[in-house]
Protein backbone atom coordinates (compact mmCIF):
# COMPACT_ATOMS: atom_id res chain seq x y z
CA UNK A 1 0.00 0.00 0.00
CA UNK A 2 2.77 2.35 0.83
CA UNK A 3 4.99 1.08 -1.93
CA UNK A 4 2.59 1.76 -4.74
CA UNK A 5 2.75 5.55 -4.83
CA UNK A 6 6.50 5.34 -4.54
CA UNK A 7 6.67 3.17 -7.60
CA UNK A 8 4.36 5.54 -9.41
CA UNK A 9 6.59 8.40 -8.48
CA UNK A 10 9.61 6.58 -9.75
CA UNK A 11 8.02 5.87 -13.08
CA UNK A 12 6.82 9.43 -13.35
CA UNK A 13 10.22 10.77 -12.47
CA UNK A 14 11.81 8.47 -15.01
CA UNK A 15 9.49 9.62 -17.73
CA UNK A 16 10.05 13.26 -17.02
CA UNK A 17 13.78 12.75 -16.96
CA UNK A 18 13.75 10.89 -20.27
CA UNK A 19 11.77 13.60 -21.95
CA UNK A 20 14.15 16.24 -20.72
CA UNK A 21 17.09 14.18 -21.87
CA UNK A 22 15.62 13.71 -25.30
CA UNK A 23 14.85 17.40 -25.65
CA UNK A 24 18.39 18.28 -24.62
CA UNK A 25 19.79 15.87 -27.19
CA UNK A 26 17.64 17.38 -29.89
CA UNK A 27 18.81 20.86 -29.05
CA UNK A 28 22.41 19.83 -28.99
CA UNK A 29 22.39 18.27 -32.42
CA UNK A 30 20.32 21.15 -33.74
CA UNK A 31 22.90 23.68 -32.58
CA UNK A 32 25.76 21.56 -33.82
CA UNK A 33 24.48 21.58 -37.35
CA UNK A 34 23.80 25.32 -37.34
CA UNK A 35 27.11 26.18 -35.73
CA UNK A 36 29.36 24.16 -38.02
CA UNK A 37 28.58 26.26 -41.06
CA UNK A 38 31.12 24.67 -43.39
CA UNK A 39 28.89 21.68 -43.90
CA UNK A 40 31.35 19.17 -42.54
CA UNK A 41 29.11 18.10 -39.68
CA UNK A 42 26.09 18.19 -41.87
CA UNK A 43 27.83 15.75 -44.17
CA UNK A 44 28.81 13.49 -41.29
CA UNK A 45 25.23 13.49 -40.05
CA UNK A 46 23.95 12.69 -43.49
CA UNK A 47 26.42 9.81 -43.87
CA UNK A 48 25.31 8.46 -40.49
CA UNK A 49 21.70 8.73 -41.59
CA UNK A 50 22.35 6.93 -44.89
CA UNK A 51 24.38 4.16 -43.25
CA UNK A 52 21.69 3.85 -40.59
CA UNK A 53 19.04 3.54 -43.24
CA UNK A 54 21.07 0.90 -45.10
CA UNK A 55 21.29 -1.07 -41.89
CA UNK A 56 17.55 -0.73 -41.32
CA UNK A 57 16.84 -2.03 -44.81
CA UNK A 58 19.19 -4.99 -44.43
CA UNK A 59 17.83 -6.15 -41.08
CA UNK A 60 14.23 -5.49 -42.04
CA UNK A 61 11.82 -8.37 -41.98
CA UNK A 62 10.64 -7.77 -45.54
CA UNK A 63 14.14 -7.85 -47.00
CA UNK A 64 14.88 -11.04 -45.13
CA UNK A 65 11.73 -12.71 -46.41
CA UNK A 66 12.50 -11.65 -49.99
CA UNK A 67 15.99 -13.11 -49.60
CA UNK A 68 14.69 -16.36 -48.18
CA UNK A 69 12.06 -16.71 -50.87
CA UNK A 70 14.75 -16.19 -53.49
CA UNK A 71 16.92 -18.88 -51.90
CA UNK A 72 13.99 -21.24 -51.78
CA UNK A 73 13.12 -20.73 -55.41
CA UNK A 74 16.66 -20.95 -56.76
CA UNK A 75 18.76 -23.17 -54.52
CA UNK A 76 17.93 -26.42 -56.32
CA UNK A 77 20.18 -25.72 -59.30
CA UNK A 78 23.21 -25.29 -57.02
CA UNK A 79 25.62 -28.14 -56.44
CA UNK A 80 28.90 -28.50 -54.62
CA UNK A 81 31.95 -28.38 -56.86
CA UNK A 82 34.41 -25.94 -58.31
CA UNK A 83 32.86 -25.69 -61.75
CA UNK A 84 29.81 -23.45 -61.88
CA UNK A 85 26.77 -24.05 -64.02
CA UNK A 86 25.87 -21.33 -66.47
CA UNK A 87 22.51 -20.90 -64.73
CA UNK A 88 24.28 -19.60 -61.62
CA UNK A 89 25.14 -16.43 -63.50
CA UNK A 90 21.52 -15.71 -64.28
CA UNK A 91 20.51 -16.45 -60.70
CA UNK A 92 23.25 -14.18 -59.37
CA UNK A 93 22.15 -11.40 -61.67
CA UNK A 94 18.53 -11.71 -60.52
CA UNK A 95 19.65 -11.69 -56.92
CA UNK A 96 21.86 -8.64 -57.40
CA UNK A 97 18.99 -6.83 -59.14
CA UNK A 98 16.68 -7.71 -56.29
CA UNK A 99 19.08 -6.40 -53.66
CA UNK A 100 19.92 -3.33 -55.71
CA UNK A 101 16.27 -2.44 -56.28
CA UNK A 102 15.37 -2.92 -52.63
CA UNK A 103 18.23 -0.73 -51.47
CA UNK A 104 17.74 2.01 -54.02
CA UNK A 105 13.97 2.22 -53.61
CA UNK A 106 14.17 2.44 -49.84
CA UNK A 107 17.00 4.96 -49.90
CA UNK A 108 15.12 7.12 -52.40
CA UNK A 109 12.07 7.12 -50.17
CA UNK A 110 14.12 8.51 -47.30
CA UNK A 111 16.59 10.67 -49.25
CA UNK A 112 14.89 12.17 -52.32
CA UNK A 113 18.26 13.28 -53.75
CA UNK A 114 19.60 9.75 -53.73
CA UNK A 115 21.39 8.51 -56.83
CA UNK A 116 24.45 6.27 -56.97
CA UNK A 117 26.69 9.21 -57.80
CA UNK A 118 25.17 11.24 -54.94
CA UNK A 119 26.10 8.34 -52.68
CA UNK A 120 29.65 8.21 -54.08
CA UNK A 121 30.15 11.94 -53.62
CA UNK A 122 28.86 11.71 -50.08
CA UNK A 123 31.16 8.87 -49.11
CA UNK A 124 34.24 9.79 -51.08
CA UNK A 125 37.45 9.74 -49.01
CA UNK A 126 35.49 8.22 -46.10
CA UNK A 127 36.40 4.68 -45.10
CA UNK A 128 33.49 2.30 -45.64
CA UNK A 129 34.08 0.29 -42.48
CA UNK A 130 31.67 -1.54 -40.30
CA UNK A 131 29.14 -4.31 -40.39
CA UNK A 132 26.78 -2.64 -42.87
CA UNK A 133 29.45 -2.36 -45.54
CA UNK A 134 30.74 -5.86 -44.85
CA UNK A 135 27.24 -7.16 -45.36
CA UNK A 136 26.74 -5.19 -48.57
CA UNK A 137 30.10 -6.42 -49.80
CA UNK A 138 29.18 -10.05 -49.30
CA UNK A 139 25.85 -9.45 -51.02
CA UNK A 140 27.75 -8.25 -54.09
CA UNK A 141 30.14 -11.19 -54.30
CA UNK A 142 29.48 -14.19 -56.53
CA UNK A 143 31.34 -16.75 -54.41
CA UNK A 144 29.49 -15.61 -51.28
CA UNK A 145 26.24 -15.86 -53.19
CA UNK A 146 27.02 -19.41 -54.29
CA UNK A 147 27.88 -20.37 -50.72
CA UNK A 148 24.67 -18.82 -49.44
CA UNK A 149 22.64 -20.89 -51.90
CA UNK A 150 24.51 -24.10 -51.06
CA UNK A 151 24.11 -23.51 -47.33
CA UNK A 152 20.42 -22.82 -47.75
CA UNK A 153 19.94 -25.95 -49.81
CA UNK A 154 21.79 -28.07 -47.27
CA UNK A 155 19.86 -26.61 -44.35
CA UNK A 156 16.39 -26.54 -45.84
CA UNK A 157 16.23 -29.30 -48.32
CA UNK A 158 18.91 -31.91 -47.88
CA UNK A 159 18.63 -33.44 -51.32
CA UNK A 160 16.24 -30.69 -52.29
CA UNK A 161 13.08 -32.82 -52.25
CA UNK A 162 11.58 -31.11 -49.21
CA UNK A 163 12.18 -27.67 -50.70
CA UNK A 164 10.54 -28.44 -54.00
CA UNK A 165 7.54 -29.91 -52.20
CA UNK A 166 7.33 -26.89 -50.00
CA UNK A 167 7.35 -24.64 -53.04
CA UNK A 168 4.58 -26.44 -54.87
CA UNK A 169 2.54 -26.45 -51.70
CA UNK A 170 2.88 -22.73 -51.12
CA UNK A 171 2.10 -21.95 -54.74
CA UNK A 172 -1.04 -23.99 -54.48
CA UNK A 173 -1.98 -22.16 -51.33
CA UNK A 174 -1.38 -18.78 -52.88
CA UNK A 175 -3.30 -19.07 -56.11
CA UNK A 176 -5.78 -21.50 -54.69
CA UNK A 177 -5.92 -23.52 -57.91
CA UNK A 178 -5.41 -27.26 -58.07
CA UNK A 179 -2.28 -27.73 -60.10
CA UNK A 180 -1.61 -31.32 -59.05
CA UNK A 181 -5.08 -32.29 -60.28
CA UNK A 182 -4.49 -30.56 -63.60
CA UNK A 183 -1.14 -32.28 -64.00
CA UNK A 184 -2.72 -35.62 -63.26
CA UNK A 185 -5.45 -35.13 -65.83
CA UNK A 186 -2.97 -34.10 -68.51
CA UNK A 187 -0.93 -37.19 -67.66
CA UNK A 188 -4.06 -39.20 -68.03
CA UNK A 189 -4.92 -37.70 -71.42
CA UNK A 190 -1.49 -38.15 -72.97
CA UNK A 191 -1.49 -41.96 -73.16
CA UNK A 192 -4.97 -41.86 -74.66
CA UNK A 193 -3.92 -39.43 -77.38
CA UNK A 194 -0.94 -41.58 -78.28
CA UNK B 1 27.14 1.59 -62.22
CA UNK B 2 24.99 0.12 -59.48
CA UNK B 3 25.20 0.73 -55.76
CA UNK B 4 26.49 -2.77 -55.02
CA UNK B 5 29.20 -2.48 -57.65
CA UNK B 6 30.36 0.78 -56.14
CA UNK B 7 30.48 -0.70 -52.65
CA UNK B 8 32.31 -3.76 -53.91
CA UNK B 9 34.94 -1.57 -55.53
CA UNK B 10 35.44 0.61 -52.47
CA UNK B 11 35.51 -2.30 -50.04
CA UNK B 12 37.92 -4.53 -51.94
CA UNK B 13 40.90 -4.81 -49.62
CA UNK B 14 43.36 -5.72 -52.30
CA UNK B 15 43.73 -4.28 -55.75
CA UNK B 16 41.69 -6.61 -57.90
CA UNK B 17 41.94 -7.34 -61.58
CA UNK B 18 39.38 -9.33 -63.51
CA UNK B 19 40.58 -11.48 -66.39
CA UNK B 20 38.41 -13.45 -68.78
CA UNK B 21 39.80 -16.54 -70.54
CA UNK B 22 38.15 -17.18 -73.88
CA UNK B 23 38.83 -19.04 -77.08
CA UNK B 24 37.55 -22.09 -78.91
CA UNK B 25 37.01 -25.30 -76.98
CA UNK B 26 40.14 -27.45 -76.62
CA UNK B 27 42.41 -24.40 -76.99
CA UNK B 28 43.93 -25.04 -73.57
CA UNK B 29 42.27 -22.33 -71.44
CA UNK B 30 41.66 -24.52 -68.42
CA UNK B 31 45.13 -26.05 -68.69
CA UNK B 32 46.73 -22.60 -68.68
CA UNK B 33 44.69 -21.50 -65.67
CA UNK B 34 45.64 -24.67 -63.82
CA UNK B 35 49.26 -24.10 -64.67
CA UNK B 36 49.06 -20.57 -63.29
CA UNK B 37 47.54 -21.90 -60.08
CA UNK B 38 50.20 -24.58 -59.73
CA UNK B 39 47.69 -27.38 -60.18
CA UNK B 40 48.06 -30.69 -62.00
CA UNK B 41 47.61 -30.06 -65.72
CA UNK B 42 47.62 -33.69 -66.84
CA UNK B 43 43.85 -34.03 -66.75
CA UNK B 44 41.28 -31.47 -67.75
CA UNK B 45 37.75 -32.17 -68.84
CA UNK B 46 35.85 -29.85 -71.17
CA UNK B 47 34.42 -26.87 -69.28
CA UNK B 48 30.64 -26.80 -69.59
CA UNK B 49 29.99 -23.94 -67.20
CA UNK B 50 32.61 -21.62 -65.78
CA UNK B 51 35.22 -21.53 -63.06
CA UNK B 52 36.63 -18.63 -61.12
CA UNK B 53 40.17 -18.89 -59.83
CA UNK B 54 41.70 -16.36 -57.50
CA UNK B 55 45.41 -15.79 -57.70
CA UNK B 56 47.79 -13.42 -55.93
CA UNK B 57 50.19 -11.96 -58.46
CA UNK B 58 52.70 -9.11 -57.96
CA UNK B 59 50.56 -7.48 -55.29
CA UNK B 60 47.29 -7.84 -57.18
CA UNK B 61 44.42 -10.17 -56.63
CA UNK B 62 43.55 -11.73 -59.96
CA UNK B 63 40.09 -13.13 -60.52
CA UNK B 64 40.40 -15.39 -63.54
CA UNK B 65 37.14 -16.42 -65.18
CA UNK B 66 37.46 -19.56 -67.29
CA UNK B 67 34.43 -20.26 -69.46
CA UNK B 68 33.58 -23.07 -71.85
CA UNK B 69 34.34 -22.52 -75.54
CA UNK B 70 32.06 -24.99 -77.33
CA UNK B 71 29.94 -23.52 -80.11
CA UNK B 72 26.78 -23.77 -78.03
CA UNK B 73 28.41 -22.01 -75.08
CA UNK B 74 29.85 -19.03 -76.92
CA UNK B 75 26.64 -17.05 -76.76
CA UNK B 76 27.00 -17.08 -72.97
CA UNK B 77 30.38 -15.34 -73.05
CA UNK B 78 28.68 -11.97 -73.09
CA UNK B 79 27.42 -12.55 -69.55
CA UNK B 80 31.00 -12.25 -68.36
CA UNK B 81 32.12 -9.07 -70.15
CA UNK B 82 31.00 -6.65 -67.47
CA UNK B 83 33.96 -5.31 -65.50
CA UNK B 84 36.44 -7.44 -67.40
CA UNK B 85 39.74 -5.58 -67.50
CA UNK B 86 41.78 -8.14 -69.38
CA UNK B 87 40.84 -10.56 -72.11
CA UNK B 88 43.01 -13.63 -72.59
CA UNK B 89 42.34 -15.23 -75.95
CA UNK B 90 43.79 -18.72 -76.17
CA UNK B 91 44.57 -20.39 -79.50
CA UNK B 92 45.40 -24.02 -80.13
CA UNK B 93 48.33 -23.34 -82.46
CA UNK B 94 48.11 -26.86 -83.86
CA UNK B 95 44.49 -26.54 -84.94
CA UNK B 96 44.93 -25.05 -88.40
CA UNK B 97 41.57 -26.38 -89.50
CA UNK B 98 39.65 -24.14 -87.10
CA UNK B 99 41.79 -21.03 -87.49
CA UNK B 100 39.08 -19.36 -89.54
CA UNK B 101 36.51 -20.09 -86.83
CA UNK B 102 38.96 -18.76 -84.25
CA UNK B 103 39.48 -15.55 -86.20
CA UNK B 104 35.76 -14.95 -86.60
CA UNK B 105 35.04 -15.42 -82.89
CA UNK B 106 37.91 -13.16 -81.86
CA UNK B 107 36.76 -10.40 -84.19
CA UNK B 108 33.29 -10.65 -82.68
CA UNK B 109 34.74 -9.98 -79.26
CA UNK B 110 36.78 -7.05 -80.45
CA UNK B 111 33.71 -5.08 -81.50
CA UNK B 112 31.97 -5.62 -78.14
CA UNK B 113 31.46 -2.25 -76.54
CA UNK B 114 31.79 -3.57 -73.00
CA UNK B 115 35.21 -4.96 -73.86
CA UNK B 116 36.42 -1.88 -75.67
CA UNK B 117 38.75 -0.84 -72.84
CA UNK B 118 40.03 -4.31 -72.03
CA UNK B 119 43.66 -5.22 -72.58
CA UNK B 120 44.00 -8.21 -74.92
CA UNK B 121 46.56 -10.96 -74.47
CA UNK B 122 46.63 -13.65 -77.13
CA UNK B 123 48.22 -16.92 -76.09
CA UNK B 124 49.58 -18.96 -79.01
CA UNK B 125 49.25 -22.16 -77.00
CA UNK B 126 50.56 -25.70 -77.46
CA UNK B 127 53.94 -24.56 -78.71
CA UNK B 128 55.42 -27.73 -77.25
CA UNK B 129 53.81 -29.70 -80.08
CA UNK B 130 55.95 -29.97 -83.19
CA UNK B 131 54.30 -28.40 -86.19
CA UNK B 132 52.53 -25.77 -84.11
CA UNK B 133 51.96 -22.54 -86.01
CA UNK B 134 54.33 -19.74 -85.06
CA UNK B 135 52.86 -16.58 -83.55
CA UNK B 136 53.76 -14.70 -86.73
CA UNK B 137 51.76 -17.14 -88.86
CA UNK B 138 48.84 -16.94 -86.44
CA UNK B 139 48.87 -13.16 -86.50
CA UNK B 140 48.72 -13.15 -90.26
CA UNK B 141 45.78 -15.55 -90.23
CA UNK B 142 43.90 -13.59 -87.57
CA UNK B 143 44.13 -10.34 -89.56
CA UNK B 144 44.51 -8.12 -86.54
CA UNK B 145 45.32 -4.95 -88.39
CA UNK B 146 42.57 -2.67 -87.12
CA UNK B 147 43.21 -2.68 -83.40
CA UNK B 148 42.93 1.08 -82.85
CA UNK B 149 43.67 2.17 -79.31
CA UNK B 150 43.57 -1.26 -77.77
CA UNK B 151 46.54 -2.52 -75.78
CA UNK B 152 47.29 -5.97 -77.05
CA UNK B 153 50.04 -8.51 -77.47
CA UNK B 154 50.59 -12.10 -78.59
CA UNK B 155 52.74 -14.49 -76.54
CA UNK B 156 53.75 -18.05 -77.45
CA UNK B 157 53.20 -20.53 -74.68
CA UNK B 158 52.50 -24.05 -73.56
CA UNK B 159 49.94 -24.72 -70.88
CA UNK B 160 51.48 -28.13 -70.35
CA UNK B 161 55.13 -27.14 -69.84
CA UNK B 162 54.27 -23.67 -68.52
CA UNK B 163 56.66 -21.99 -70.93
CA UNK B 164 55.57 -18.43 -71.73
CA UNK B 165 52.52 -18.54 -69.49
CA UNK B 166 54.01 -16.42 -66.72
CA UNK B 167 55.44 -13.97 -69.21
CA UNK B 168 52.04 -13.41 -70.77
CA UNK B 169 50.35 -12.97 -67.42
CA UNK B 170 53.00 -10.51 -66.23
CA UNK B 171 52.43 -8.38 -69.28
CA UNK B 172 48.65 -8.30 -69.10
CA UNK B 173 48.63 -7.53 -65.36
CA UNK B 174 51.24 -4.80 -65.72
CA UNK B 175 49.35 -3.20 -68.58
CA UNK B 176 46.04 -3.20 -66.71
CA UNK B 177 47.59 -2.04 -63.46
CA UNK B 178 49.25 0.92 -65.16
CA UNK B 179 45.92 1.83 -66.69
CA UNK B 180 43.57 1.50 -63.72
CA UNK B 181 45.74 1.84 -60.63
CA UNK B 182 48.31 4.45 -61.57
CA UNK B 183 46.31 7.50 -60.53
CA UNK B 184 44.16 6.32 -57.65
CA UNK B 185 47.28 5.07 -55.81
N1 LIG C 1 50.49 -30.59 -75.95
C1 LIG C 1 49.74 -29.69 -75.34
N2 LIG C 1 48.47 -29.98 -75.01
C2 LIG C 1 47.74 -29.03 -74.39
C3 LIG C 1 48.26 -27.77 -74.07
N3 LIG C 1 47.31 -27.05 -73.45
C4 LIG C 1 46.22 -27.87 -73.38
N4 LIG C 1 46.48 -29.05 -73.94
C5 LIG C 1 45.54 -30.17 -74.09
O1 LIG C 1 44.44 -29.76 -74.86
C6 LIG C 1 43.23 -30.33 -74.39
C7 LIG C 1 42.22 -29.26 -74.04
O2 LIG C 1 42.68 -28.49 -72.95
P1 LIG C 1 41.71 -27.64 -72.05
O3 LIG C 1 42.58 -26.87 -71.12
O4 LIG C 1 40.64 -28.46 -71.44
O5 LIG C 1 41.06 -26.68 -73.14
P2 LIG C 1 39.88 -25.62 -73.01
O6 LIG C 1 38.69 -26.24 -73.63
O7 LIG C 1 40.32 -24.42 -73.77
O8 LIG C 1 39.70 -25.32 -71.55
C8 LIG C 1 43.62 -31.19 -73.19
O9 LIG C 1 43.76 -32.50 -73.61
C9 LIG C 1 44.96 -30.60 -72.76
O10 LIG C 1 45.76 -31.54 -72.13
C10 LIG C 1 49.62 -27.48 -74.45
O11 LIG C 1 50.17 -26.41 -74.21
N5 LIG C 1 50.31 -28.48 -75.08
MG1 LIG D 1 38.03 -25.44 -70.33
Amino acid sequence: MVELPELENEILAGEVYDEEDLAADDNESFFEVVDSGEGQNERTNLIDAVVGKLEDILVDESFESVRLRFCEENCLIFEEGEENKLEYTEAFRSFSDLVETTLVENLKAEFPDFTVSWFCDLLKDKPCDGEVFDMLFSLSDFEEFKQMMLDFKKREGGDGVAVSRMKIYSEEQEDGDHRPDLDLSSLHIRPLAN
Amino acid sequence: MGLLTVIKKVKAKEKEIRLLMVGLDNAGKTTIVKNLCGEDVSKTSPTLGFEIKTLAHNGYKLNIWDVGGQTTLRSYWRNYYEQTEGLIWVIDSTDVRRLEDCKRELHKLLVEERLAGATLLIFANKQDVSGAQSQEDLLKALELDKMGERHWRIVSCSGVTGEGVGKGLDWVVEDIAARIYMFNN
